[in-house]
């Protein structure tokens, strides 16, 4: 081996051991940010928010395009959207992967039906 | 000389510094996204609104069921009732009905966990985590007495210590 390669591959394996490690971080910290436990908790608030506001016989059309989005890596209630978002017990479920989760709770004593548009990536929620 | 520089820089002290700052990092974002998003305030500041819009219909007249002895607040305001009532609850209403010179007209409507009330009135000018958030405020109506419109004010008291939580799927 000559002198400069000596001098040229550990600087080369160190740029590529940084390069690796820091793209490691920026990928965790990116899917930590658009992850289903955001999305989960944001989503289940937003709809609480909302059937606490609602008066009866409304409908209201949230942007749904990161739950289907996210739900369809993890693989996840294509077949039934309703396992998506549900309500029961005064609390509204959303659940974009398999293992579990996330609830809020709403006071509205009003009946809720969840409808998914999944062309025009929305949800629709019917208060009657 | 070069060949002890490059020794250098792939020791394991630098390693160490980058892992100890990937820890940061891995620390400060679960930190950050692992929070919870905090509505307690809209839940109180909705119920309120909820009470005010019940209570007061149009013109601004006081809804002339609130008057009967059989009136059922959360059947008349939409309001699921197992939340207030079971033990344990996270919310927590009073509801005032006063005519002009601060005389109750029907009688004051409590219900939820007592002790929210409490730690509202603890919380001017604190902000402490686990207190409930709190929407207090009086508003004014008209109501028809003796034949005549007379000006009286509703006090509303609402409060809520809800938080969401994660939960797992049957399989």
């Amino acid at each position: 081996m000559g002198e400069g390669d000596e001098v040229i591959f550990p600087q080369v394996i160190f740029i590529i051991a940084n390069v690796i490690i820091f793209f490691l971080l920026i990928s965790f910290v990116y899917r930590a940010s658009s992850g289903a436990l955001v999305y989960e908790q944001v989503y289940a608030k937003e709809i609480s928010l909302i059937l606490d506001n609602a008066k009866p016989n409304t409908n209201v059309s949230i942007d749904f395009s990161k739950g289907f989005e996210i739900s369809e890596k993890n693989g996840w209630g294509q077949g039934d959207f309703n396992k998506l978002v549900n309500v029961s017990d005064s609390k509204v479920h959303v659940s974009l992967a398999k293992e579990g989760g996330y609830y809020s709770m709403y006071f509205s004593d009003l009946l809720v039906e969840f409808t998914f548009d999944k062309v025009q990536e929305r949800l629709i929620i019917k208060i009657k | 000389m070069n060949k002890l520089g490059g020794e250098k820089l792939l020791s394991i002290w630098w390693f160490f510094c980058l892992a100890l700052v990937l820890v940061g990092v891995i620390f400060g974002v679960v930190l950050f996204y692992g929070g919870e998003y905090d509505i307690r305030s809209q839940e109180a500041g909705a119920l309120y609104g909820n009470f005010f819009s019940c209570f007061v219909k149009d013109n601004a007249f006081l809804d002339s069921n609130v008057l009967d002895k059989d009136f059922d607040i959360f059947k008349e305001c939409k309001i699921n009732s197992e939340l207030f009532k079971k033990e344990g609850s996270k919310f927590f209403f009073k509801v005032g009905v006063y005519d002009e010179s601060s005389v109750l007209i029907v009688d004051e409507i409590l219900m939820g966990d007592y002790s929210l009330e409490k730690n509202c009135a603890n919380l001017e000018g604190i902000d402490a985590e686990a207190f409930p958030k709190c929407s207090a405020g009086t508003e004014f109506f008209f109501y028809v007495e003796d034949n005549m419109i007379k000006k009286g004010y509703l006090s509303i008291l609402t409060a809520s210590n809800s938080r969401g939580g994660t939960f797992k799927n049957g399989n």
